[in-house]
């Protein structure tokens, strides 16, 4: 049985978190099962006083919450179960964000309610939005490596793809050093190039997740590696 | 505030009318579904009929679909000689235009199509053998059971619910349920409401909900139910799990508490026309105010 340590020290985490939802979601329920907690119910997007519609929803709190994100369905059938709609085909689940996206922008991780208020309410707007025959309101990242890519573009300040993995790469050692080449792909050594913003992003990437993103996304080209 | 009333105008809100959206594309998909069987067991003749709430007649909006009923003769081999090769003979006449979700004895219809790949079209198609020349019982095959066929009667159900006096109530548990994510079947929870109100036909609404809450929280480890079509052959325990048992016993406990503030309607919602205009432009209005903070993009795996 995995530990759920999260919801036990303090003792009054679970009775906070369940009278909290009784005044703000009366429509949600707490239930503890084999360790984990698991909420279920419906989920309302309001604005304004207006509901405008609800969501009917499972959702299962890891063990390791809040480092780790919650697990969303959504149970009445109602998103198609395919990627262009951010469903996981095979488990089913919600994409609300590009995974290493929660843990380097959160890296304590998010409250339940400002989880299920940010990430997950963008997520069903978004899904309101789509139903509607819009486009995704704030955009939507491609699926897989491109999709990661993207991300790692915006986070870094870069553009393509290979600078993105120089980055990581550079990102997945210990220590930066300034005679290295300059991920950027300047053709300069680093401490005449990006030494500070790297020095900035050391300090938000850690080492484990830049190293596992570096290994996802493929090895840069050589041509790369060194100008 | 008159609590009969809003319940009835929570009713009304619930209901799917004739001529609404939802309806005609439900009457539509199903001639077309029917059409599709019928061509694709020509030799054969089965009876094709619409079953399950609709029948009962009690469809919520929040939550709906339509079951087909499609049965083949007892001594008619055509569609498969066992249960199971109906069913799977069904499901592969059905996949030639729609995406299959099978269930345990019905098969849940999709899009297949790019344009609506995935859409949940609300239809479950429920193939089944009659058991004898008087069409009346019928086995259905369990696909993800150790007992592989049920016998019953689909018209017993539809009866048992239809004449049972309590619809309204067993509509709107029925929505209490879904808005609250209960894990219960339908036809489980249909037959415990009308269990749970059989003195109490007479009753206000709001008393009769007050009455099943009760005792779904003081009475639901000994809840249990019968199935009027096959009392003793098929057991129904399986659907009233533990964990259902306690999601019954807490959501109605929390019920309580609010229906005994007066907080109706933080069980059953605001009852306000959901017109299309003042929907769109929450909805814009939500986005806009969402735009200028950090909004989240969607993303999935491969």
């Amino acid at each position: 049985m995995p530990r759920s340590a999260w919801y036990k020290f303090p003792p009054d985490t679970l009775p906070k978190l369940r009278a909290e939802l009784e005044q703000r979601y009366p429509t949600l329920h707490l239930f503890e099962r084999a360790g984990f907690i698991e909420l279920l119910g419906s989920f309302p997007i309001e604005h304004g006083g207006i509901e405008i519609d609800r969501f009917k929803i499972q959702i299962l709190l890891p063990p390791d919450f809040p480092k780790a994100p919650p697990f969303v369905w959504e149970t009445a059938g109602r998103i198609p179960k395919i990627l262009d709609r951010h469903i996981y085909p095979a488990s089913g689940n919600c994409c609300f964000f590009y995974p290493d996206e929660y843990r380097l922008l959160y890296p304590d991780g998010m409250s339940f309610f400002d989880f299920i208020q940010g990430p997950m309410r963008d997520y069903f707007l978004g899904q309101l939005a789509v139903e509607a025959g819009q486009p995704w309101p704030f955009g939507q990242r491609a699926h897989g490596k491109d999709g990661a890519f993207e991300f790692y573009e915006e986070f870094f300040g870069v553009k393509g793809k290979e600078i993105v993995l120089n980055y990581l790469k550079c990102l997945a050692y210990e220590t930066l050093k300034g005679h290295q080449w300059c991920p950027c792909g300047s053709g300069r050594r680093l401490r005449n190039c990006h030494m500070t913003e790297l020095s900035q992003l050391r300090k938000r990437v850690p080492i484990d997740i830049a190293g596992g993103a570096f290994k996802r996304l493929g090895e840069p080209t050589a041509s790369v590696k060194r100008p | 505030m008159d609590i009969d009333k809003y319940l009835n105008d929570v009713l009304e809100s619930q209901t799917l009318t004739d001529d609404g959206e939802e309806m005609k594309a439900l009457r539509k998909r199903r001639d077309e579904v029917e059409k599709l069987l019928r061509e694709s067991f020509k030799d054969t003749n089965p009876v094709i009929r619409y079953a399950g709430s609709f029948s009962k007649k009690t469809m919520i909006k929040e939550s709906y679909d339509l079951d087909i009923a499609c049965y083949f003769p007892r001594n008619d081999d055509d569609a498969g000689s066992a249960l199971k090769d109906i069913y799977r003979n069904v499901r592969d006449a059905l996949k030639k235009k729609y995406t299959v979700d099978p269930k345990n004895s019905a098969l849940r219809l999709k899009g297949l199509d790019a344009d609506v790949h995935g859409t949940d079209f609300h239809i479950d198609v429920v193939p089944g053998r009659f058991t004898d020349d008087d069409q009346k019982d019928v086995y259905l095959h369990r696909e993800n059971d150790d007992k592989l066929r049920l016998k019953t009667n689909p018209q017993i159900h539809v009866d048992h619910v239809r004449d049972s006096g309590v619809r309204d109530a067993i509509r709107l548990v029925k929505y209490w349920r879904e808005r609250n994510g209960i894990e219960i079947k339908t036809f489980v929870l249909e037959i415990i409401v009308i269990e749970t109100l059989k003195d109490k036909k007479d009753r206000k609404l709001q008393t009769q909900l007050q009455h099943i809450w009760t005792e779904f929280r003081d009475n639901s480890a000994s809840l249990s139910a019968k199935d009027p079509a096959n009392p003793e052959g098929n057991d129904l325990a399986a659907f009233l799990s533990e964990d259902i048992k306690t999601q019954l016993r807490q959501v109605s406990e929390k019920t309580l508490k609010q229906v005994d503030d007066g907080q109706w309607e933080n069980t059953f919602g605001k009852v306000t026309a959901k017109e299309n205009n003042t929907r769109t432009s929450a909805l814009a209005a939500a986005i806009s105010s969402r735009a200028t903070g950090q909004p989240h993009k969607p993303y999935a795996e491969f």
